[in-house]
């Protein structure tokens, strides 16, 4: 039945004319995956995050480090931000003349509004580039923030510090945690013994307050904060992968391996990383939505990435401030975080499901 | 018509939603059961016989499974596959008991013997805890549990294999079915066991009047202990005969086959052992033909476009293959 | 039972013994000491500080008095704020953070347990949607949007809750949205983990037997399938328990709640040494009797554990 020589290119009939399907582990994960359609979802949406990051230099966005300050808290339109500027004023100048109770404009203010029209139409600004752009012309789909720069630009640029962070800060702790815990499940002894009581230990400190301190105490780089959260994160992966590990050690296939005279390097290179390399896959991928979490969590309380970068965890920070009058400010880099974090979910999810489909440990 | 039959089934068929069609697992399955009798239901895996049984009880799992067709009579009155959830509820472990494969996953690990045991006693009997405690402590005496009373009170992570198994009868027996559904109750146990735990059904169901369908992949187990024997391959019955006829002359080539591939202490062995070629088909989508034509020696033109009926021979015996159609 | 007990529970004193060296030791690797934003002391008075707080002695020394000073209860002074020492102020915001984080974690288990056994009884019915939908809401929306969103509709527009503060001021209608916002991610896994595990026990070998042996299904669920499904969420409490101390943090922030994890955040931020310790040692503590509790009820439920 679980025959993993895979003959994909004709198809094998028996006697009664029914299809013998030869299916490998990864042709039979991948055809599990494609049925389940919020991974599918899952996994259109990253490709989509993960294009728009890679390409975001090049997209028509505004630079996202551009403050104007004339155009703080414009609220998401199409239309240019002079339009939408010039209409505020309106409505300012004309609510002061109702509260004053006159129906009609008088000349000062008349002035004022025209001569801010006029400005609008021609006022140039140098922006950070070095391009001289008729400044009142630029649109802001997603609005702005309290320095006049734009919110999706933010997104987009906050967006790829996140997913970054999360992807590197998901390597790294794999890289760690299957270096340890392959050693510790395959030496055994005394060295593991003594690993799974430090692993142990780490898990009795609350390590995120841990990280708390890091960042305070040794300054808020980027870098700091990735190490902070690299080196906590390991843990379940190495106890994941070492129980994986003893549990193929001891495996009749490995025995029956050994007692064909397989050498360790083939055990190990041949049996028992291929065999791990599934749960490994699944744990990368859901390390990184909690990675971009605990990033956010600590940008939340102003420990994380600082200005001008911005990521995911700062904009929600200074949107939560601005949300009574200025909602747009948090729900937009809300949304694109969260849309993000459940597709990553999603995919994790699925990617058990179809790799190991047994699983006794589904969340 | 006759009350010496307590079960009888008829025209049973269970299939199975999947992925990638409807599992056939059973497909017109008949006989009948007469009081104290043994029947033994043979065949290999994936051949429906679990299956079937499931089904009478009610045990199938829904979705993906369903109860497509058939009847079981049981005293002559009772429709086992008609009736509602609860009513199926009164006769499980009372008037039909069941006995699994695996006792180390069969009985609940977090439970102790007692509390296991006394809920059926409870349920079923109207006994208090006290008295079913004491019936508890002596069906595990019967089932030659030693030192009973204190036993009771243990886990069954503290028991051995074949103790388990012995558990699992005692706990089977103890509101005295008129039905043991026994599904492989050896297959998982040391070969020394075995025998021990097949002959504690056997002299157990004797004393106590109870009929047994014994589901077994083993020839072994059947001709030890079965007063019937019924032959099962993809879904089907293909071979129903008392155990003498089954054993000494066999018709099926199926039959045969099986016979023949079981080592024989009692006769001069005559070279290499025999074995039936091939694999068992897969019960989806089966095209009409005889299931068994590809590893049948004996195959006709017709067994690969036809699927042959079931043909009554004397005494009751049944033969479901074209080499005897004009015997009837 | 009683003497594996007593083994574990001595066991938590080494565990606690790192954990304060650690601390202490993590602590004075940080660059700049507590008093070097205070420019321009007078090296006179500077000694005198620091011969106050005990700065002066060498770092073994002062190692062993706080070890000391730990074992008799005494988190020490307050680098930064003068009046009162640091058990005071933790003494004073603790039962705030405990108030919140156990009464967040005992709606997440209770719900999140009836959630799962719902869904897992009637597999893929709207009971199972709807529970897994919110389930994954509360795994993938982080804590900090969901706390604002809850107070911008509930507080600010609906006008029905207090958007932030404590019973003690708002009275107990001011827990509603912080236990809310806390519990939904816990909540959610131990919904999906429970899900998943009774499942698992309704397909197994044991609940056919039972099955077979007539019982009605709320005597196999309860008697037959409760114990050993809900083996998975009482191990995940640990990590669980760990989880609502950090989010904890967060959502004192949000709501304004005067608890352990604002008065950590600030001494964080002052780079009030003692303060930090104080607070890290005391979550330490109550995360490692969290483990040891977790410990003994997983054996109590588990008779296949052994003692030894």
């Amino acid at each position: 039945m679980t025959d993993t020589k895979t003959n994909n290119s004709k198809v094998v009939l028996n006697e009664f004319n029914q299809a013998v399907k030869g299916v490998s582990l990864w042709q039979d994960a991948w055809r599990r995956l494609k049925k389940n359609r919020m991974a599918m979802f899952g996994l259109w949406t990253i490709i989509f995050y993960s294009l728009i990051s890679l390409s975001a230099p090049l997209l028509p966005i505004h630079s996202y480090k551009q403050q104007v300050l004339e155009h703080q808290f414009l609220k998401p339109s199409l239309r240019p931000a002079g339009e939408l500027m010039f209409e505020r004023q309106d409505y300012l100048i004309r609510a002061l003349a109702a509260k004053e109770g006159r129906s009609e404009l008088n000349a000062a203010e008349t002035d004022r509004l025209a001569e801010l029209k006029a400005s609008i139409d021609t006022e140039t600004k140098v922006l950070l580039t070095g391009e001289e752009v008729l400044v009142h012309y630029r649109v802001y789909p997603l609005g702005t923030d309290s320095l006049g720069r734009d919110l999706l630009a933010r997104i987009i640029y906050g967006g790829q510090v996140s997913i970054l962070i999360g992807l590197l800060g998901a390597v790294t702790a794999v890289l760690i945690g299957v270096v340890l815990g392959s050693l510790s499940g395959y030496i055994g002894g005394t060295f593991d013994s003594l690993m799974m009581r430090f692993v142990d230990i780490m898990y009795s400190l609350p390590y995120m307050l841990l990280v708390i301190i890091f960042m305070a105490v040794f300054g808020r780089a980027i870098q700091n904060l990735f190490f902070a959260l690299a080196i906590v994160s390991w843990l379940t992966v190495a106890r994941v992968v070492r129980g994986q590990i003893i549990s193929l050690k001891n495996s009749e296939y490995v025995e029956a391996a050994k007692s064909s005279g397989a050498g360790t390097g083939r055990i190990v290179f041949r049996h028992l990383i291929p065999n791990t390399a599934g749960v490994i896959i699944v744990y990368t991928t859901l390390l990184i939505p909690s990675f971009i979490m605990l990033e956010a969590f600590l940008s939340f309380l102003g420990l994380g990435v600082q200005a001008p970068f911005a990521s995911w965890g700062v904009l929600i920070q200074d949107g939560v401030y601005a949300m009574t009058t200025y909602p747009w400010l948090l729900l937009f880099p809300a949304g694109a975080m969260t849309l993000f974090l459940f597709s990553m979910n999603f995919l994790g999810d699925g990617l058990r499901d179809a790799m190991d489909p047994q699983s006794k440990n589904k969340l | 018509m006759n009350n010496d039959i307590i079960l009888k089934v008829d025209g049973l068929k269970t299939y199975f939603n999947t992925d990638d069609g409807i599992v056939k697992a059973v497909d017109g399955v008949s006989f009948e059961l007469k009081r104290g009798e043994t029947l033994g239901l043979v065949g290999e895996s994936g051949s429906g016989k679990s299956v079937s049984n499931l089904s009478l009880m009610k045990l199938i799992p829904s979705p993906p499974g369903k109860i497509m067709a058939g009847t079981a009579i049981i005293d002559g009155n009772i429709d086992l596959l008609s009736l509602n959830e609860s009513q199926i509820r009164e006769l499980r472990g009372n008037k039909i008991a069941m006995i699994f494969q695996d006792p180390m996953t069969s009985l609940n690990p977090f439970l102790r013997i007692s509390t296991q045991m006394i809920e059926t006693l409870v349920l079923h009997q109207g006994m208090d805890k006290k008295e079913a405690l004491a019936k508890s402590i002596d069906m595990l005496d019967l089932v030659g549990i030693p030192n009973p009373e204190k036993r009771v009170k243990d886990y069954p992570h503290q028991f051995s294999g074949g103790m388990r198994q012995r558990v699992m009868i005692a706990m089977a027996l103890s509101c005295d079915p008129e039905i043991l559904i026994a599904d492989e109750p050896t297959s998982a146990l040391d070969v020394t066991i075995q025998a021990q735990i097949l002959e504690l059904i056997q002299s157990l169901s004797k004393r106590l009047g109870t009929a047994v369908i014994m589901i077994t992949h083993d020839l072994g187990v059947v001709a030890g202990m079965c007063d019937t024997v019924i032959v099962m391959y993809a879904g089907r019955i293909v071979e129903k005969g008392t155990n003498d006829e089954i054993f000494d002359s066999p018709k099926h080539p199926y039959t045969k086959g099986l016979i023949k591939s079981v080592p024989r202490l009692d006769r001069p062995l005559a070279g290499r052992l025999f074995s039936i070629e091939g694999q068992p088909p897969n019960v989806i989508d089966l095209p009409s033909c005889c299931p068994f034509h590809p590893r049948c020696h004996k195959v006709m033109d017709k067994c690969k476009n036809t699927t042959p009926e079931v043909t009554k021979l004397e005494n009751g015996r049944e033969v479901r293959c074209f080499l005897y159609e004009g015997d009837k | 039972m009683s003497k594996y007990i007593l083994r574990r529970a001595l066991g938590l004193i080494p565990t606690m013994f790192i954990i304060v060296t650690i601390c202490f030791f993590f602590i004075r690797l940080a660059p700049g000491g507590p008093f070097s934003r205070e420019k321009k002391i007078p090296p006179q008075i500077m000694k005198n500080i620091e011969a106050k707080y005990h700065l002066d002695e060498p770092l073994a020394v002062q190692y062993i008095r706080y070890l000391g000073d730990v074992v008799r209860g005494d988190l020490g002074p307050s680098y930064k704020y003068k009046d009162y020492d640091v058990n005071f102020y933790i003494g004073r915001s603790l039962p705030v953070s405990l108030i919140l984080g156990s009464l967040s974690l005992l709606i997440a288990v209770l719900f999140g347990m009836i959630a799962g056994m719902l869904s897992s009884l009637r597999q893929n019915t709207w009971i199972d949607y709807l529970s897994m939908s919110v389930a994954v809401v509360g795994i993938s929306v982080p804590l900090f949007v969901i706390g604002p969103v809850l107070m911008y509709i509930f507080a600010m527009k609906l006008n029905i809750l207090p958007v932030a503060g404590w019973i003690d001021e708002k009275g107990f209608k001011a827990l509603i949205i912080p236990v809310v916002t806390l519990s939904l991610p816990y909540f959610a896994t131990i919904a999906r983990l429970s899900r998943a595990s009774f499942l698992e026990s309704l397909r197994s070998d044991y609940v056919r037997t039972a099955k077979a042996k007539g019982l009605k299904t709320s005597v196999i669920m309860f008697k037959h399938v409760l114990k050993g499904a809900s083996l998975p969420v009482v191990s995940y409490l640990g990590p669980a328990f760990s989880g609502i101390i950090t989010g904890s943090i967060v959502i004192e922030q949000i709501f304004r709640i005067p608890g352990l994890g604002r008065h950590f955040v600030q001494s964080a931020f002052n780079r009030d040494y003692t303060m930090i310790m104080g607070t890290v040692i005391v979550y330490s503590l109550i995360l490692v009797i969290m483990n040891f509790i977790v410990d003994v009820v997983y054996g109590y439920l588990d008779p296949r554990i052994s003692y030894k």
